[in-house]
């Protein structure tokens, strides 16, 4: 376990070793386990969707979702008998907007915070992991320090801090996620680098005189692709609950933004009468979370034969 | 074997179920139990030592002022203090009450007013609110229910403080404890003792039964009372339908509609006199050019469908106002204001003749709900402006406004202390202060003098100029006032009050 | 093994000083403490005054010396807004938190340790299938919007739970599912990849063929090694949760540190933000270290082979 210490590596354990990954695996063996797995599936589809939704926003959100009108707020939902609008299927929110296309509207922040979040995270965590694992060390240990370091930090009261600094909007909000969320990746990446680092064809091109650089991208860095894709997809799921939650105390994107998070705030002052303003965003919330989980979750069995 | 730990778990869960009585609220015992907690935890109780909302109805609670202003007409009527004479420009004599006696049972007489009054302007005690007592002079013992109060240069506002902030403590006891003391263990004549205080948690209460000689206030109505700290409006409200609390005072209007309409729950909303403004950078402090010209700001006073706004989201008997002031306040004349109407065609024409056909965007801050700012944006977007909005605490809004200055459009209001003085809220802002937008020399001179002169047609004469000036040069587009919204049992009697004073002593059980 | 300590236990330190600093000067960025303490009616004079008196007016590398020193000595400074003794306020209301983070990985390895090993048991089983879709649903389920909907049901409809305050045990039923629930996958998954393991290994199989009964099996040998590396995963855990119960404190008005850091944060009141920041960081350092050492002394497989 070298260095890094123990309990850490723990939180981080499901992921495939580097021997897992690199056995080849035939195109038709890869097929057949992609659709036999139900999760991964399930998963993908639904993200699919979402993210289609997200991009026809415009086609398919019937109204524009800043558009207000003080005269028509918080008419309810079409399964209600009273106080219904036609123009609104799922009614509009406290000052008039068409709760629907806000909800459309909402699955292009959520994925934007989520995939910009995941961005920055991700290249942080890949170069402070990529580094200590090939270098190992003085490097390695001075990597592992930053790592700590940042674990050790509360990540939702530092985040909330940052915020009441730099002013909440949304992309204080992405930069301070990203900022925060890259432990993950480096943990990761810095095992798999260890691990590849001592592989044949890796010692091979050392031998052979290859430059540092020219072996960690061309013969690392395909090798950790996809478990970086399957740790890419849990900072995301977790960027996304973050801003939930930060938006949902108020610490976060800033009204009238169609954000999911903000709109559980805003729905959270009619919880008890009309509790659908609740409930609706937090299912959104839900299944784009669980989407984004099912298929990293079926990505790793897929990519590593599961415990027999 | 796994099933044991279920059981076990379910069996921990039904248990911590059944011993859950929430606390025992209602008539039955003659007990209530409000929640408070939009202004937050107080930092002590000690009247002097806080500038929290919260202080405010506590110290109404627990002492009492020379004078009692009557909280409907604004008249000026006897308290711990009988009668009182203007013995020259800048000494009151006041006669005092007989037979009152403090929590502790110490009895009230001239010592207790001399003590208090040259304790607290003493700058060397360091009363956190020195405006409210910088203009004492001193206090003299004439005879045992006899005071002269000197004040160091003639001040029409006394009244306002002498009826509102400066409660009268035990001079014996205080000079024992100070502040510290004070804070923990509050002794004074008012209607309720405090049995209690676990700061940022509750307040205890029991009725005061010696509080019997005729006070203004009236006695307290229950024997026992508690006041939670519950800062979140949702959870009291879980907490008032699940009956753990009697009244709650922090919700908006759509929960009066739908609290309401519960069985067994009244609710209500009362106009206060908090005046909402939108206050502009004119004098261009954070360097944004629209805002410091006069034309944009009074395509922007066109442009916002005040009427609308109130009528939809505030409710309420709460009005638009065109005053930077509350028009009840003394020199706060509503007929001198300039008003403009909603009239979104004159907003873009003026916007064009400022130079912005096309709008321009700015951003807005305000520490309120978010849809009253978002309103205020959805109507400016119509005009061509694009604001974008910063929702900040308050504390840290003020901050950015007094350090920085680069809010060049915020909506705020302003409570006045509670005080029915215009000097309270315009006096505040306008008159050169970290928080003017405007910085306008000849604006500071009017208010300085109408803050000053001990002559009112002098003062009401120099407040009229200041407001024409300010709703004329739109430093201010005046919103509307506030409005509280209560939702309590329907058994309780319940009294809201315009000066957002909540008087808790005075609510009862309609069965008791 | 002494080295080892000593060295982690420095690295642990230097951990806490590196922390403290960054929201030392992520803070100072935030607002004007002179400002704050001043309360919204204090002249420009006043603020002039306090920034000199408080020494905000010195570079900000010195004052967070001179601030680390005194945290050092335990004295945290006084609150900006309730004048009080920051470390008496935290010691006021760090039990609370505590209560609540403990019944919460107590409700979470009581869920999860069964739920593992039975699907451990059973790999691909219906009952494994089930705990995966109680780990996934718990992954992707908004803290805040289950506490939420548990006040809707257990508060308001029913009237079984009290909603708010921290005064009665029934006080901390709903907050500690809340917040257990949200550990629970992480540790459900490391019972179930740890039995399995665990099962499949020679050891096991060399009990089972000595003819010992299932149960002894299961709860001697295979559990108490696997189950190591999960109780040293939930003190982590644990350490997380004081941070995540910021949203639960908040939402039950159980006026923990957690409660105290999000009031902090509303009123800029720095020196109660920082404080907090430092005790969770603290936790979180000790809780690892101890759960290094602990893995260090009895790592499962050493005793497996």
């Amino acid at each position: 376990m070298t260095n890094t210490n123990a309990t850490i590596s723990l939180m981080f354990r499901q992921q495939q070793t580097a021997e897992d990954i690199l056995e080849p695996s035939p195109w038709s063996k890869l097929r057949r386990r992609i659709l036999g797995n139900h999760s991964f599936l399930i998963g993908a589809v639904i993200l699919v969707v979402i993210v289609a939704v997200a991009i026809l926003a415009p086609l398919l959100a019937p109204h524009d979702p800043y558009d207000q009108d003080l005269t028509k707020r918080l008419t309810n939902p079409f399964w209600h008998e009273k106080k219904i609008d036609p123009d609104h299927a799922l009614g509009t929110d406290k000052v008039g907007r068409d709760y629907l296309s806000r909800l459309i509207y909402g699955s292009q922040i959520s994925l934007l915070i989520g995939f910009s979040t995941m961005l920055i995270s991700g290249v942080i965590g890949t170069v402070l992991g990529v580094t200590a694992g090939y270098f190992g060390g003085r490097v390695d240990m001075v990597v592992n320090f930053i790592i700590n370091t940042r674990l050790a930090m509360p990540v939702f009261l530092v985040a909330m801090a940052a915020v009441v600094a730099f002013g909440a909007s949304l992309t204080v909000v992405i930069l301070v996620l990203g900022l925060f969320l890259w432990d993950r990746f480096a943990v990761v990446m810095r095992s798999i680098t260890m691990q590849a680092r001592d592989l044949d064809y890796v010692k091979a091109a050392r031998a052979m005189g290859c430059s540092t650089p020219y072996i960690i991208v061309r013969e690392i860095f395909p090798n950790v692709l996809s478990s970086l894709t399957v740790v890419a997809t849990v900072e995301m799921a977790n960027a996304i609950l973050l801003e939930a939650a930060l938006s949902f105390l108020g610490f976060g994107v800033q009204a009238p933004t169609p954000s999911w998070g903000l709109m559980l705030n805003e729905g959270r002052e009619y919880m008890f009468f009309s509790p659908w303003l609740l409930a609706l965003p937090g299912v959104c919330l839900f299944l784009l979370v669980l989407a984004i989980n099912l298929f990293g979750d079926g990505l790793r069995d897929v990519t590593l034969e599961r415990e027999r | 074997m796994n099933f044991k730990k279920y059981a076990g778990i379910a069996a921990s869960i039904v248990g911590a179920a059944m011993i859950a009585s929430t606390a025992s609220a209602g008539p039955d015992d003659d007990s209530l139990v409000i929640a408070w907690g939009s202004t937050g935890p107080i930092e002590n109780v000690d009247n002097y030592f806080n500038t929290n909302r919260t202080g405010i109805w506590f110290s109404r609670m627990v002492w009492d002022q020379l004078i009692y202003r009557e909280p409907k007409t604004f008249e000026y009527k006897p308290l711990l203090a009988t009668s009182w004479e203007l013995l020259d420009d800048t000494t009151w004599q006041f006669k005092l009450r007989k037979g009152v006696k403090f929590h502790n049972g110490e009895p009230f007489d001239a010592d207790d007013v001399v003590f208090t009054m040259n304790w607290i302007s003493n700058p060397d005690n360091g009363v956190k609110v020195q405006r409210n007592v910088n203009w004492i002079d001193r206090a003299e013992k004439v005879d045992q229910y006899t005071v002269n109060l000197h004040m160091k240069k003639p001040f029409p506002q006394a009244f306002e403080f002498l009826s509102g902030p400066l409660t009268i403590y035990p001079n014996e006891y205080y000079a024992e404890v100070g502040p510290e003391g004070m804070g923990a263990k509050p002794v004074g004549t008012g209607p309720m003792k405090v049995v209690s205080i676990s700061t940022a948690e509750e307040y205890v209460f029991e009725k005061n039964e010696d509080y019997n000689w005729g006070s203004p206030k009236g006695e307290a109505q229950v024997s026992k009372m508690i006041v939670r700290e519950i800062a979140d409006v949702q959870t009291q409200i879980a907490e008032l339908l699940a009956g753990g609390i009697d009244v709650t005072a922090d919700i908006t209007a759509d929960h009066v509609d739908q609290i309401g309409q519960v069985p067994g729950y009244k609710a209500l909303q009362a106009g206060t006199m908090r005046t909402g403004y939108i206050g502009f950078d004119a004098a261009g402090r954070g360097n944004f050019e629209p805002t410091t010209k006069l034309k944009v700001r009074q395509a922007m006073a066109h442009a916002i469908d005040r009427a609308a706004l109130v009528k939809n989201l505030i409710r309420g008997d709460a009005g638009v106002i065109h005053t930077p002031c509350f028009p009840t306040q003394f020199g706060c004349d509503a007929e001198a204001a300039v008003k403009y109407e909603f009239n979104p065609e004159k907003a873009k024409a003026l916007l064009a003749e400022a130079g912005y056909p096309d709008g321009f965007e700015i951003d807005f801050y305000t520490f309120r709900p978010a849809d009253w700012a978002e309103a205020v944006m959805g109507d400016l977007a119509k005009v061509g402006i694009r604001a974008t909005l910063t929702k900040m605490p308050y504390f840290a809004l003020r901050d950015k406004q007094r350090n920085e200055g680069t809010t060049p459009m915020f909506l705020m209001d302003w409570g006045s202390y509670s005080m029915n003085d215009m000097s309270a809220i315009t006096s505040h802002f306008f008159k050169k202060g970290p928080d003017d937008f405007a910085l306008d020399d000849e604006l500071a001179g009017w208010l300085e003098e109408g803050d000053t002169s001990s002559d009112p047609e002098v003062r009401k004469a120099a407040y009229r100029k200041a407001v024409e000036k300010i709703t004329r040069e739109v430093y201010w587009l005046p919103m509307f006032n506030h409005v509280r919204n209560y939702a309590y049992r329907e058994e309780l009697n319940f009294i809201p009050y315009q000066d957002e004073i909540p008087r808790f002593w005075q609510y009862g059980w309609a069965s008791s | 093994m002494p080295a080892y300590t000593l060295k982690r236990t420095f690295v642990a330190f230097l951990i806490l000083i590196v922390v403290s600093g960054l929201t030392f000067s992520l803070s100072h960025l935030s607002a004007d403490p002179a400002l704050t303490i001043g309360g919204e009616q204090a002249s420009e004079e006043d603020i002039q005054a306090i920034r000199k008196l408080y020494g905000f007016d010195r570079p900000i590398y010195v004052q967070y010396f001179d601030w680390l020193g005194r945290a050092l000595a335990g004295d945290f400074g006084e609150s900006y807004h309730y004048k009080q003794r920051v470390f008496d306020m935290i010691s006021e209301r760090i039990g609370r938190t505590m209560l609540l983070g403990t019944l919460a990985i107590l409700f979470a390895l009581a869920v999860s340790i069964p739920l593992g090993t039975l699907a451990a048991m059973r790999p691909n089983s219906i009952i494994d299938r089930i705990a995966l879709f109680i780990a996934v649903l718990g992954q992707a389920l908004p803290t805040f919007w289950f506490a939420l909907m548990m006040i809707i049901v257990f508060g308001v409809w029913w009237r079984w739970l009290p909603i708010s305050g921290h005064t009665q045990w029934a006080n901390y039923v709903m907050p500690t599912i809340a917040l257990g629930y949200y550990a629970t996958p992480a540790l459900m998954r490391l019972t179930r990849a740890g039995m399995i393991e665990v099962l499949a290994s020679d050891y096991i199989r060399t009990a089972r063929a000595k003819g010992l009964s299932p149960a002894s099996v299961l709860f001697k040998h295979a559990l108490r090694n696997a189950i190591i590396p999960v109780v040293a995963l939930a003190a982590v855990w644990f350490g997380f949760m004081l941070g995540g119960s910021i949203v639960i404190e908040t939402i039950f008005n159980l006026k923990g540190i957690g409660w105290l850091s999000y009031d902090a944060l509303l009123r800029s009141d720095l020196p109660v933000v920082q404080a907090i920041v430092l005790v969770f960081a603290s936790f979180y350092v000790v809780l690892t270290l101890l759960a290094d050492l602990l893995n260090a002394y009895l790592d499962p497989r050493i005793s497996v082979r």
